[in-house]
């Protein structure tokens, strides 16, 4: 599962390939801040949650991942998210790939310039937005 | 004539220049909404669409057959003359039923409309799936046969009234106790009740007020149990209450909670919440608008685009139904968390369908405001070095 990991800023923090083994850096220029919290949490072990009904209250129930673990991907993905970070999965970025796409074919001009820096800063739900206008 | 052909060729070349230029500068105009106002723009171009496609709501049907039990027949031998009788007390009995339709015409239709949708959703979930409007619609058709025989045998509740067209609200009363809170300790250091007070004021009211009435960390340390051999401990719980006198919930964080960053902890809350204001628990929404919540998120939880959680994904339970219905409840709890929490992460549709709920009765709720405001309180909590539990 490869993930470009962003800063609520949209600031590009890294580029990073996960697999059940554990975590890589795709990207060289990543973040320092970011990096030193991934190995800091990688350390202690990533939460998984579980939650269970049992005489109407519902347990929420824990235990630390650490790699290698067969659902360490999602596990680690939906980890980074809760500490605030924003995160593009593949699915997103084959939607600004098809943005792209759309926009080669379309005659150079200053919007589809604007067009294509801008869109390298957007989110999962705004790049859909933008391929809905596009294909519209 | 090839002069012409080519002067029609280089006209529509002209127009799909011009057209093409119009939609980028179209385009360029929505990405700047975006730049200035994040998700601002995108929530209020959210509200009131919809996600029709799997699920279409089927027109009412009014071809509804009385159903009358054994029991409640009466067993006459018939002569002639009380064949004929027959045929006139039929004929009555249809007169006095269809006058009852006609008077009930507009429960008719919503509940026939309601009970299209609650078959759509047994398609998905089975036996789990809501079945008010089509018990409600039995009861209904049995005051009609009532009519004629004089019989008082299906008494519609206040209750069922309530439950179907009316909100949970009316049957559970309208305390809304004031939410008792505790601070929250945490890696990232300690959220006072004073400031968890602020965070939680920067949600919408109606998920909070008669929904939610406590919030605590306790000092008890949770159970821990192994299965496959992987060690899995209790940290907290959410415990709702269903009587006359207390409709609401109760939210625990035990010892281990302590070891959370603050995003983590409030993700919890946020998801605890999102389960007290779902298609089952909400006190505040009409059972119509719950079914539109559960379709929705029936068609959510199989979608290719769908939010991707961990926990949702892994759901196994012993039928394929139960499974559903499970996925169906987290996946509302685990979008909803997000949505409070970093929005920027969920798809479109999800995003659309929070909106949506949120503003049934919140409806000036500004998302993308109380989202800064929640980010500016957090990035403000706590000194991180009074905790010093980084390390369990």
């Amino acid at each position: 599962m490869k993930l470009e990991i962003r800063n609520k800023n949209r600031e590009f923090l890294a580029l990073i390939e996960i697999n059940s083994g554990g975590v890589n850096f795709i990207d060289t220029g990543s973040d320092s801040s970011f990096r030193k919290f991934v190995i800091g949490a990688l350390e202690k072990g990533i939460p998984e949650f579980r939650e269970e009904e049992e005489n109407g209250i519902i347990k929420i129930l824990e235990r630390l991942v650490i790699p290698p673990d067969p659902n360490f991907p999602l596990i680690f993905k939906n980890f980074i998210e809760r500490n605030g970070y924003s995160v593009l999965d593949e699915r997103a970025l084959a939607v600004r790939k098809e943005i792209e796409l759309i926009l080669s074919a379309l005659p150079d001009s200053n919007d589809k310039k604007l067009i294509l820096e801008k869109i390298q800063k957007l989110f999962y739900a705004e790049l859909i937005l933008v391929l809905r206008e596009l294909k519209d | 004539m090839k002069s012409k052909e080519l002067f029609s060729n280089n006209q529509i070349q002209q127009e799909r220049i011009v057209k093409e230029s119009r939609k980028l500068k179209k385009v360029n105009k929505l990405l700047n909404l975006i730049f200035l106002g994040g998700l601002t723009f995108l929530a209020s171009g959210c509200i009131g669409l919809d996600t029709s496609g799997r699920f279409n709501e089927a027109k009412p049907s009014f071809s509804i057959e009385m159903p009358i039990s054994k029991e409640e027949k009466p067993k006459k031998k018939l002569s002639k003359d009380s064949e004929r009788e027959k045929d006139t007390n039929d004929e009555k009995r249809e007169s006095i039923i269809s006058s009852f339709r006609e008077k009930h015409m507009e429960e008719f239709q919503a509940l026939s409309a309601m009970k299209n949708k609650e078959e759509k959703l047994k398609e998905v979930f089975g036996g789990l799936a809501p079945n008010e409007a089509g018990h409600y619609l039995v009861y209904l058709e049995g005051e009609a046969v009532d009519q004629y025989y004089g019989f008082d045998i299906w008494q519609i509740s206040p209750e069922m009234t309530a439950e179907v067209f009316g909100l949970k609200r009316e049957i559970y009363g309208t305390q809304e106790p004031a939410l008792e809170l505790t601070g929250l300790e945490t890696i990232d250091g300690e959220i006072s009740p004073e400031k968890l007070r602020d965070l939680i004021q920067t949600l919408p009211q109606h998920w909070v007020n008669g929904e939610v009435s406590s919030i605590k960390q306790i000092d008890n340390k949770g159970d821990m149990e192994y299965r496959d051999g992987i060690k899995w401990t209790t940290v907290g719980g959410f415990r709702r209450e269903s009587n006359k006198d207390s409709h609401t919930g109760q939210i625990v964080f035990y010892y281990e909670s302590r070891y959370y960053s603050f995003g983590e902890i409030m993700k919890t809350v946020y998801h605890e919440m999102a389960h007290a204001n779902d298609w089952d628990d909400d006190d505040d929404v009409k059972y119509n608008d719950k079914l539109d919540l559960l379709i929705k998120i029936a068609d959510r939880i199989s979608a290719p685009d769908r939010y991707l959680s961990e926990y949702v994904e892994s759901i196994k339970r012993d039928t394929p139904e139960k499974t559903r219905y499970t996925e169906a409840l987290e996946y509302w709890a685990e979008i909803c968390s997000i949505y409070f929490s970093n929005p920027a992460n969920l798809p479109l549709p999800d995003i659309e369908i929070v909106d949506w709920w949120i503003h049934k009765n919140d409806q000036n709720f500004d998302s993308a405001a109380q989202l800064t405001r929640r980010d500016g309180l957090l990035a403000n909590l706590g000194d991180k070095a009074s905790i010093g539990l980084a390390q369990r």
